[in-house]
């Protein structure tokens, strides 16, 4: 039982994390329908329960001029469960007009392959868009309920494409509320929208009577000309009930402390927001549809550098309006520089309900040669809503002294190590040639693969099989006595045919074929483990044909057991030829029967 | 300065041509330190890298063909070269210094890293240590385990305290074995490679049709997949993967 349990969970904890190490993607576009002169505005929000999620691989995008407009990351924990989510924004602003499909973007994480939803971006002729009718004023609703309303104001109705609006939605509420409001925020297809401030609670009198209000700003900024609808906003919450209980019951005081709640939901009007293009008079070749006010300056960490050392220019850009959609400044091909995009860095302010900020683009200049070399200005158009019209922005140029590189003047490199990394940080220069070639060879094969690394750790392994079974054999000699006489046999014939040998030059064939006789007889014995005490020449020739050996050599053998007893039971002597020829039949009968193998 | 490099060329050659030996390539190790120190990498660079070209290898000789050209300004190659020289030998000190130092010219940065522990642990312990010296530590416990066990067996010794250097030996000579087989697949296995071009355009197809997926700047490593036509797979330490150029990039 216990062992099914663990096979349960065996099986279960891989499925159950791989589950948790699940990843999703989702694209979404602020308005899938835009004129050819406005703006989208696309994120790709990465989910997964790990801090470093991947970076997603954007889809082709040819029909539109995509920038980046950085990051933002949110991490949660709920039941214990880490979620984190890493969205990656961009603006596009379309090449051309028509139905365009973006492809699902992905990422891959531990192999797999997760890919967004798709979607439809529709760009139409400019200006001819506007055709969602007015259907409510721009003012707040009053009173849906005496006890609780909800309200939704703008403080602009007629703005330019990608000027700020603020919405401002206050829940008015004058009983006890007995859940927390859920609110839903309005539709805001068309706009950008960025919470200003947390909520805000105060108490306010409307009509003489006393409300706690709950306010909540945004900002919004209109992705398209046309009427833009800014959807209802509602609030949900539970309220103490209103009907009362037909009995009349004189302990009243306890309806008060099990009074029964109902549901209350109130809603605001839509409102309607005229949003004008970016007028055509004035517009520059090269506007990139920033609205708001900026000021761009430019710095270098450094002017007098050396050949192929690097200098970080900061291009700064700040003031008021959506700071997220400043794209990287343009910088053409340079003869004289490598550029490299170091990095951005982006602070929103939200300073008195207006969004603005700073945004810093690093790039990095290597000049490739020597001499007074000029990094010519940046040029950025933004139009300013306030003064309805465009104004361009323009770097002054830096001049930088370079000088042929010479060792040791990398004093004044920026130091940026590589995460992980380490660096002296006061290191000015390479570390000098080395002139011990101490570890100078021919190029050898991986030392895996060379046949003498492969002999080294062979001969071990043999000296350890032969040690193995040498002891294997000495147990059983030990124990098994039947294989240690087989094992003996041959050893103790020989033994024999040696004493029988010795006994051939002598006078006394009783003894020689004695000797004979013993040691066929022993041999035989030894070999099956039986006792060669009463064994007779019939027995051991019956014993031979039960053990498969050939009839010849069951012959031969009878034949000189019988010249044995020829010579032991005869009183005439035997000639020597003939004991030799004996000799050398006994020697032969034992060779074969070692070859009959008879153990 | 092209003088030089013709004279130097021409002694190569003619050394080269009589077949170097030893002291053949000790008097061109010091004529390329003294080019060096003369400022004139060019020759340097000549001078070491046909010796490499002849068979030679050599941390010291990857090393000073990285600060050539560091010196002459090619960084991509210098970082490749102290890679390779790291290779050899990754624990000295000068090696790993030039490299970091190089590294911070990176125009490019891999974003969205994932450090994987298990790797990153392998990889500290496995770092000081050469691929040939791992093996031998594996060889040189792998025969005392087993001479300790034929000693063992031949003597009958069954002791508690024979035992546990027995499995002592054994726990050592499996993790040692691990470590090698990880630095054989982390370094050996997988084909390496390093952008040595000031920009390099990575594709979403082996074309320059293809979508552009990013663009990676000089001594960004990568593991490098297949090859079709002129370009190789790639695969960047953050996982994104894409096309690259074959001239733009060198095999570590």
């Amino acid at each position: 039982m216990l062992k099914r349990l663990c096979l349960v969970i065996m099986l279960l904890v891989p499925s159950m994390v791989a589950a948790q190490d699940e990843i999703s993607v989702e694209m979404t576009v602020s308005d899938d329908v835009i004129a050819i002169d406005e703006q989208a505005y696309l994120t790709v929000k990465v989910v997964g329960p790990q801090q470093n999620l991947p970076q997603p691989q954007m889809p082709s995008m040819a029909m539109f001029d995509a920038y980046s407009q950085g990051t933002s990351t949110n991490i949660s924990i709920v039941n214990g469960r880490v979620e984190s989510s890493v969205s990656y924004n961009y603006v596009l602003r379309p090449r051309k007009e028509g139905t365009f499909v973006v492809k699902p973007a992905a990422v891959v994480h531990n192999h797999k392959r997760y890919a967004s939803n798709e979607i439809t971006i529709t760009v139409t002729a400019s200006g001819d868009k506007n055709s969602i009718p007015e259907e409510t004023q721009a003012t707040t609703d009053k009173g849906q309920s005496r006890d609780l309303f909800l309200t939704a104001e703008v403080d602009k109705k007629s703005v330019y494409v990608n000027q700020q609006i603020t919405l401002t939605i206050k829940f008015h509420h004058a009983v006890k509320l007995m859940s927390q409001p859920d609110y839903t925020p309005p539709q805001t297809t068309g706009f950008w929208a960025d919470m200003l401030e947390d909520q805000k609670t105060y108490y306010q009198v409307v009509n003489g009577r006393r409300y706690k209000v709950i306010e909540i700003k945004t900002a919004l900024f209109p992705t398209r000309s046309g009427e833009l609808d800014v959807g209802a906003a509602m609030v949900e919450v539970q309220v103490p009930s209103k009907r009362k209980s037909r009995r009349v019951d004189p302990f009243t005081f306890f309806d008060d402390m099990f009074v029964q709640g109902e549901k209350a939901t109130v809603r605001t009007r839509p409102i309607t927001i005229n949003v004008k293009p970016l007028p055509a008079e004035g517009k520059p070749l090269e506007f990139s549809g920033t609205v708001g006010k900026y000021t761009l300056t430019s710095t270098a960490d450094k002017t007098t550098v050396d050949v192929n050392q690097p200098v970080t220019v900061t291009y700064k850009f700040s003031g008021t309006g959506n700071i997220t959609t400043v794209a990287e400044p343009q910088i053409g091909e340079l003869k004289d520089f490598r550029i490299y995009r170091a990095s951005s860095d982006e602070k929103v302010s939200k300073v008195g309900g207006i969004i603005g900020g700073t945004k810093i683009f690093e790039e990095v200049y290597i000049p490739k040669r020597a001499g007074q070399l000029t990094i010519p200005p940046v040029e950025f158009n933004y139009f300013n809503p306030a003064t309805k019209k465009y104004y361009t922005e323009t770097t002054r140029p830096i001049v930088l002294t370079v000088n042929a590189a010479e060792e040791g003047e990398y004093a004044e490199m920026r130091y940026r190590p590589v995460a992980g990394r380490v660096v002296d940080p006061n290191a000015k220069d390479i570390r000098f040639i080395k002139t011990n070639f101490s570890d100078l060879s021919m190029k050898k094969t991986l030392i895996l693969f060379r046949p003498a690394y492969f002999i080294i750790n062979l001969v071990p392994v043999l000296l350890l099989a032969f040690v193995w079974i040498s002891s294997r054999r000495k147990e059983k000699l030990q124990s098994d006595i039947g294989y240690a006489r087989s094992r003996g046999a041959k050893k103790m014939a020989r033994k024999r045919l040696g004493a029988a040998r010795k006994l051939a030059g002598s006078d006394r064939p009783n003894e020689f074929y004695a000797e004979i006789r013993l040691a066929i007889f022993s041999y035989v014995a030894d070999k099956l483990n039986i006792s060669p005490h009463g064994m007779t020449g019939d027995s051991l020739l019956d014993i031979l044909k039960t053990s498969g050996v050939g009839e010849e050599l069951i012959e031969k053998a009878a034949q000189l057991l019988k010249n044995a007893d020829f010579a032991q039971y005869s009183s005439a002597g035997v000639p020597r030829e003939k004991i030799m020829e004996s000799l050398k039949d006994a020697e032969d009968i034992l060779v074969r029967l070692e070859g009959a193998n008879l153990g | 300065m092209g003088k030089r490099i013709i004279i130097s060329t021409v002694l190569l050659m003619l050394i080269f041509a009589a077949g170097a030996n030893a002291a053949d390539v000790d008097s061109l190790l010091s004529e390329a330190g003294q080019q060096f120190e003369n400022k004139d990498y060019d020759s340097a660079l000549a001078i070491y890298t046909g010796i490499i070209d002849l068979g030679y290898e050599s941390a010291a000789l990857h090393f000073n063909i990285g600060n050539c050209y560091f010196k002459k300004g090619e960084l991509g190659y210098a970082i490749l070269y102290y890679l390779r020289a790291k290779r050899l030998n990754p624990n000295d000190d000068d090696i790993n210094a030039n490299l970091e130092f190089a590294r911070q010219f990176m125009p490019t940065r891999m974003e969205g890293l994932e450090i994987n522990p298990v790797s990153q642990f392998f990889g500290m312990l496995t770092s000081p240590f050469t691929l040939e010296k791992l093996a031998w530590i594996s060889s040189i416990l792998f025969i005392i385990l087993l001479l300790l066990v034929c000693g063992m067996i031949y003597f009958q010794i069954n002791g508690l305290g024979a035992k546990l250097i027995v499995y002592m030996m054994l726990a050592l000579f499996i993790v040692s074995a691990g470590l090698t087989t990880w630095k054989y697949r982390n370094e050996y296995m997988t084909k390496k490679g390093v952008i040595v071009a000031d920009e390099a355009r990575v594709y979403s197809a082996p074309s320059a049709d293809g979508d552009l997926e990013f663009v990676g700047g000089f001594g960004v490593t990568f593991e490098v997949g297949r090859s079709v036509n002129d370009y190789y797979l790639v695969i960047f330490e953050n996982k994104r993967k894409g096309w690259i150029k074959k001239e733009l990039v060198e095999i570590i």
